[in-house]
């Protein structure tokens, strides 16, 4: 054996000798305790951009269906002629939203606090109708409660009935908006 | 049981989906990365600081440096290991400049007497000797050819990946490689020759 395979076998054996060399435990939870220190302002401000994105989203969503255009695709797909989309029996979560995130959703919603106070008397809320236009669309994790007025006019576009005769000319109606901003389905509130 | 489940989940990801997770605040990915890098680093500080606590706030400035630029490491250029064993190696000459204990390479045209291939039985040194003395020597090189000693031969990096970590070209590794076994080759030779007197 010359003296480069020796240096070989030390070198080898020195390589196990170094790649025993561990860093203490301790410098671990020292580092994800400093991670914690320097993430959490930034991550803040990602989750509150993402909030502030998806309401504003959420809202145009909104704007657009309250206002629709005679030639937007989407909304003439459903008319008089067609049956009107399956209904959501008694509960908004059942086919749309999974059941316990969306009553979170509701209860925590900002947008709940414009529902009726506590103490005032709670009329029977619709159920909830699937919009033509949430068909096919996936389920959300989460969901927006978005109450608006809408006109009376327009409530054969989103799958309800057509209002009676001498109804008022506004109605106000609750949309569920998913967290990709699509509206997903449509309640009247009496 | 969550936690490790969730724990064993984040080590089967990628460095990038772990960096992006990490980013957001994720305690697992920052984890998962620190268990993937975190010695590496620490023992490349460590063999060249030969300081526990350098090791240590060095490897500790290394991962929060990640988590700050994030926006800086292109996963197409370097593995991660290369990119972060880069900053490690930047703040470590910072700090031994600052502390004085950088010790400059030697010139290039340094003589030395290369192993003679022949070298007989008799001039042969016992296993445990040759390490004791190239593990001497090691210590004793100068940082510039230490360190690819350790990135080359100990953590077996490709001659690629040191010439980013130490920004150099590859043939400069190489040739630092060649001087560095050269001169631990050299030790081995006078203590065999006493060895065997």
């Amino acid at each position: 054996m010359n003296t480069s395979n020796q240096l070989d076998h030390a070198l080898e054996a020195l390589r196990q000798e170094h790649r025993s060399i561990q860093p203490p435990p301790t410098l671990e939870a020292s580092i994800l305790r400093q991670a914690e220190l320097a993430t959490p302002r930034h991550a803040h401000n990602v989750r509150n951009w993402s909030l502030a994105l998806a309401a504003a989203a959420a809202l145009t969503i909104a704007i657009l269906l309250l206002h629709p255009r005679p030639s937007h695709p989407t909304l003439q797909t459903h008319n008089a002629t067609t049956p009107p989309p399956p209904q959501i029996a008694q509960t908004p979560s059942i086919g749309v939203i999974p059941p316990a995130p969306l009553a979170h959703q509701v209860a925590n919603s900002r947008l709940h606090r414009t529902a009726p106070r506590p103490g005032s008397p709670t009329p029977t809320a619709h159920p909830f109708v699937l919009l033509p236009t949430g068909v096919g669309l996936p389920e959300p994790a989460q969901a927006m409660l978005i109450r608006t007025r809408i006109d009376t006019s327009s409530l054969r576009n989103y799958g309800l009935a057509a209002p009676p005769a001498g109804a008022p000319q506004t109605v106000l109606a609750e949309f569920l908006v998913g967290e990709d901003g699509l509206p997903r389905a449509i309640r009247l509130v009496p | 049981m969550f936690s490790s489940w969730r724990q064993h989940r984040t080590d089967q990801n990628s460095d990038p989906e772990l960096l992006a997770a990490a980013q957001q605040g994720s305690s697992d990915a920052i984890a998962s990365l620190y268990r993937r890098h975190g010695p590496l680093i620490y023992r490349y500080v460590f063999r060249l600081s030969r300081d526990n606590a350098i090791a240590e706030e060095i490897t500790q400035e290394v991962f929060l440096a990640l988590l700050r630029q994030t926006d800086r490491y292109d996963a197409q250029r370097a593995a991660l290991s290369t990119w972060l064993c880069g900053i490690a190696r930047r703040q470590l000459w910072r700090h031994l400049e600052l502390s004085q204990r950088f010790v400059p390479i030697d010139t290039p045209d340094e003589p030395f007497d290369p192993p003679s291939p022949d070298d007989g039985p008799a001039e042969q040194l016992t296993r445990a000797e040759a390490i004791a003395t190239v593990r001497e020597g090691l210590e004793d090189l100068p940082l510039l050819l230490k360190e690819v000693i350790i990135l080359c031969e100990f953590e077996e990096l490709t001659y690629q990946q040191v010439s980013l970590i130490l920004a150099i070209p590859v043939g400069t590794v190489r040739s630092r490689l060649h001087r560095a076994r050269a001169r631990l080759a050299t030790l081995l030779r006078p203590v065999t020759e006493n060895h065997s007197s």
